[in-house]
């Protein structure tokens, strides 16, 4: 064992880093008993890191990581950059042997959501999942069960999407079609950079390189934490370098984050849900006082004239100034107006749009503010620069089939499938208790529902956990006529399941993946490292057996998991998979940093922006012709970026509900996955961050247990009182695992309880938009 | 005597824990805020708007001049000649806590359940194979690294040496020690009121830079009650 644990580090540090970053791991390293296999999370992080799983007698002992590389000064000096796991991959042994694992097929016994289940065997689990897929589809049509395809899991050959490839030969099936993560960014990108669906997957990318943050004067860093977020292995390393080399970040959050702490040059605190006011202002301060970039604008923007108009308040009335600004965000005007200015001037400069400020009432105003004043700047299409809005990369050289394979599927099918309709995700809830005569546009469905909701077949997705409104999202459940949950561990959802399918993890299966588009070059194989366990099986496998029960052809021919590994390898030319098995990663350096819009901005002759006017929209012409009250959208949205009061409706008496609430991600969890594991629990209490002015107010000391509540529901958790969040302001983490007692308060500190399920015009989900109340829990009751 | 030093650069770590969870996988140590040989603590400084975050990363620091194993009556605490580790040997340990009252570092601890005292060992096991420790090797922010006084001049430059300005809870009975770790300091930031502290450690408020979670007194003193198993003694590693 010393020997070859010594043979195996001398491997490593003789490994060349570049082309291709040669582990020796996995099938070569086997010896005796003990071996050491290469494996990459497949979680929601966009980071994609590796994994060494070291196995002694079937049984994983250790989890370590990329040890490269030796040491060395500066970040800057590393040939490339290290994939090590972050502190949730550390704990990934606990993830296989925990206790929360469901090990066989089981029934539920018991009423839904008490967790009472009896074992079966897969024959007959499968079976009654076959035979309620028939009985539903036939009695209410095909549309009436909905794919719940997650993201907890996303590898090449163990894909959630399968699920809709079965359904959708058997029929039919209703799926969701915004994104819980970026709706607001992504409809931002389509009404003024011109991407959309429908664009070529090579075309759809409006982000750039992380690397080519390097090539700015000045970064800000708008409600982003990759600190905690990840967002792909290397971010946080060219953060480092970026700090490292005196590029000045500003940091725009109402949190003082950890990346605001470690690399910002300045935080700016601003209200949630103020930032496209304070965007509109910098822009009038830079029309204004001339500071654009007047070449790039005549050329290449379209509507300045009218969105200028529009910040005089031509019409309404209203100056969108730095003060009518600084009124809204409670940031200093005269600040908004010298940032504006050394932002202008810093060219190229990167404004990062982060998500999370989107994820709020009128999410895709701050986003198309933001692409704004990008392109009033000449930034967008630039290196250095950046399109601020929804940051996805080119699909990666190495994987460009595979990325699209699936979507391209599932599309082909819509075309010749008539009975597959699509709502706003978030609106599931409603989908279901409204049945098939809800209001089409209050769901986000184009045309009536052909039928009402009544099956729900969820795979790594753990909705009553992550969805808005759990409260209401957990009576939808309890009305559904069945439920099947295919999952690795005891979720939220599980509990409701009439069906459960125990799922595999990924270090007991051969597979592969690569990180989120533009976050890193490279492909990295996921080898079995032990049999798994119990009757755990891969999600392929599942599907495989679901097919032969509804009597379809397989989805892919033969049987030999490692054979389909190749076909799908082979996609891109990539060489079959004992071969990136043996590598671990295979990685591409890049040459120079992408950006999008390079060329458009190179040859605008021949490269139009792919908008009505061929130029980037601030006034969007679509937006202004088109009826979207009667789209899926259902709502009017202004064609020239605008601020709107963040609302909740439900929870609006000021009085009564006087905190904004954000949730935000967590160091120790991603989403809901690891929510749970005992050694990320440690690290951090359930807590609700707190300003001392609104604690004092309220008499909350640090640590003690308190309520958290609106009209929508309560949660109970710790109090954190910090001067590291803006009075007014409270946070809590996502993904927390949600546990209603018998009188519907969630001991678990999930905050999805009081975030509300309607979304913003364009289709965002408003999870920052809570208002809320906190009280000690003795004092609050009744 | 040789010795060999951590490395903490307080300007790269973000307080994550990789390293504490790296720790407790390679050492097999169960969940739970004791034991946890490696451990991050979180000062919070100032005032709104304008707070500081500092943090440090903490094991035990191998002291040069330990007070742990000074304080130790049976002599199973000792500190290893060829390099500098203290380990303790835990068929000679009786469970008087004396270390772990002497130690400021909170490095000896108790774990539910087990009446001997355990600590970092400096992952002796994977030196042993020419592997870095399992929390230098997990920072995925490359904030921590181990060697010699020589080889940590070569990858970092000017060393300095832990010190009562690194951290607030520092005093100088940890500079006392002359703990075996270098520190590159993180300064806070102009207009943070650094008189304005609150301490965490695994997100809750604390003290002090102790461990104190191990089993209570009384808890210890049934377990001490129970008879030791007479084991034959292995030499020391």
């Amino acid at each position: 064992m010393l020997i070859d644990r010594r043979t195996f580090l001398g491997l490593l540090s003789g490994a060349s880093l570049g082309a291709s970053l040669s582990l020796r791991a996995g099938e070569g390293m086997r010896s005796g008993k003990r071996r050491i296999t290469p494996s990459v999370c497949d979680h929601d992080c966009g980071g994609r890191c590796l994994m060494q799983v070291h196995v002694e007698d079937g049984m994983i002992t250790h989890i370590s990581s990329d040890p490269q590389p030796v040491w060395s000064g500066s970040v800057a000096d590393t040939l490339a950059v290290p994939l090590r796991t972050c502190t949730r991959g550390r704990a990934y042994r606990e993830q296989v042997y925990s206790s929360q694992r469901i090990l066989q097929p089981m029934q539920r016994i018991g009423r839904r959501g008490t967790g009472k289940f009896k074992p079966v065997s897969w024959d007959e689990a499968l079976g009654r999942v076959a035979e309620n897929i028939e009985r539903i589809s036939a009695k209410y049509g095909p549309a009436a069960i909905f794919s719940g395809v997650g993201a907890g899991s996303q590898s090449a050959l163990n894909s959630a999407f399968d699920l809709q490839m079965l359904l959708a030969r058997r029929g039919g099936f209703t799926g969701g079609w915004t994104s819980p993560s970026w709706e607001g960014a992504h409809f931002a990108m389509q009404y003024t950079l011109g991407l959309n669906d429908e664009a070529p997957a090579t075309e759809y990318a409006d982000g750039a390189d992380v690397e080519d943050f390097l090539n700015s004067k000045l970064l800000l860093l708008w409600g982003w934490n990759p600190a905690h977020t990840h967002f792909g292995t290397e971010t946080k390393y060219i953060l480092q370098r970026v700090r490292e080399a005196g590029i000045p970040m500003i940091c725009i959050d109402p949190v003082y984050t950890e990346t605001a702490a470690l690399w910002g040059s300045e935080w700016l605190p601003i209200r949630p849900g103020s930032d496209s006011a304070v965007l509109m202002a910098m822009a009038y301060v830079i029309l204004d006082e001339g500071l654009e970039d007047k070449h790039y604008v005549e050329q290449f923007v379209h509507g300045t004239d009218a969105y200028w108009q529009h910040l005089r308040g031509t019409n309404d009335g209203v100056r969108k100034d730095p003060r009518w600004a600084s009124a809204l965000s409670g940031l200093d005007a005269a600040r908004i107006a010298a940032l504006a200015r050394q932002y202008a001037v810093a060219r190229p400069a990167n404004l990062v749009a982060g998500y999370a400020p989107g994820r709020s009432a009128f999410g895709e105003q701050y986003h198309r503010a933001a692409i704004a004043l990008q392109a009033l700047t000449g930034n967008v299409g630039r290196p250095g620069g950046g399109a601020a809005g929804h940051m996805v990369g080119k699909p990666l050289r190495y994987a460009t089939t595979i990325q699209t394979w699936w979507g391209q599927f599932v599309r082909d099918v819509e075309v010749r499938d008539a009975d597959i309709a699509s709502i706003k995700t978030s609106r599931l809830a409603s989908a279901i208790l409204g049945g098939k005569d809800v209001d089409p546009a209050s769901v986000g469905s184009y045309k009536a529902l052909p039928s009402s909701i009544r099956m729900l077949y969820c795979v790594a997705w753990n909705l009553l956990n992550q969805l808005p409104n759990l409260n209401k999202t957990r009576q939808a459940l309890e009305s559904l006529d069945f439920i099947v949950v295919q999952e690795q561990r005891m979720t939220a959802t599980a509990r409701y399941a009439d069906i459960l399918l125990p799922a595999c993890t990924m270090l007991e299966r051969d597979d592969f993946t690569w990180p989120w588009r533009d976050r890193g070059e490279y492909l990295i194989a996921q080898v079995q490292a032990i049999k798994p366990r119990g009757e755990s099986r891969p999600d392929y496998w599942i599907f495989d057996r679901l097919a032969e029960k509804l009597k379809l052809e397989p989805l892919r021919s033969g049987g030999d998991p490692r054979q389909w590994l190749d076909e799908l390898l082979a996609l891109d030319d990539h060489a079959p998979f004992a071969e990136l098995a043996s590598h671990g990663v295979l990685r591409q350096q890049r040459k120079k940093p992408w950006v999008a819009f390079e060329r458009n901005i190179r040859e605008p002759e021949k490269y139009p922006f792919n908008t009505p006017s061929g130029r980037i929209e601030i006034a969007s012409n679509t937006l202004a012709t088109m009826d979207f009250t009667a789209s899926s959208y259902g709502r009017d949205i202004p064609s020239l970026p605008t601020y709107l009061e963040n609302v909740d409706e439900r929870n609006s008496k000021p009085l009564r509900f006087p905190l904004q609430l954000i949730t935000t991600k967590a160091q120790n969890r991603c989403h809901s996955t690891f929510a749970g594991n005992p050694y990320l629990e440690e690290l951090s209490p359930g807590v609700v961050w707190i300003n001392p002015q609104d604690a004092t107010e309220r008499k909350l000391p640090d640590g003690a247990t308190v309520k958290v509540w609106n009209l929508r529901g309560c949660l109970q958790l710790l109090a954190r009182v910090t001067e590291r969040i803006l009075p007014g302001v409270v946070m809590i983490h996502e993904g927390a695992c949600y546990q209603p007692d018998a009188e519907g308060i969630d001991l678990g500190g999930n905050p999805n309880v009081l975030t509300s399920d309607d979304t913003s015009p364009g289709g965002a989900y408003a999870y920052n938009s809570a208002r809320v109340e906190v009280g000690l829990v003795a004092v609050t009751d009744g | 005597m040789k010795q060999i030093h951590f490395y903490f650069d307080q300007q790269r770590c973000t307080g994550c824990a990789a390293c504490a969870v790296a720790c407790k996988d390679w050492n097999h140590l169960p969940a739970g805020s004791a034991p946890q040989w490696r451990r991050v603590y979180t000062a919070e400084l100032g005032h709104f708007p304008a707070p500081d975050v500092l943090h440090l990363c903490m094991s035990c620091f191998h002291c040069d001049n330990a007070p742990c194993v000074k304080a130790c009556p049976t002599g199973a605490l000792y500190k290893r000649e060829a390099d500098g580790i203290v380990l303790v040997d835990r068929e000679r340990c009786e469970g008087c806590r004396a270390c772990e009252r002497a130690c400021p570092y909170g490095a000896p601890q108790y774990q539910p359940g087990d009446p001997r005292m355990m600590k970092c060992t400096f992952c002796i096991d994977r030196q042993m194979q020419g592997l870095a420790p399992a929390c230098v090797e997990a920072c995925p922010y490359l904030a921590l690294d181990a060697g010699s006084r020589e080889q940590l001049q070569v990858r970092h430059g000017k060393l300095s040496p832990l010190s009562i300005k690194d951290f607030p809870g520092l005093n100088a009975e940890h500079e006392a020690t002359r703990p075996s770790v270098f520190v590159r300091r993180r300064t806070p930031r102009q207009a943070t009121d650094v008189n304005e502290v609150k301490l965490r450690r695994n997100g809750r408020a604390t003290n002090h830079l102790r461990t104190v979670e191990g089993p209570s007194t009384a808890q210890w003193k049934r377990q001490a009650a129970q008879p030791m198993p007479r084991q034959r003694r292995r030499g020391r590693c």
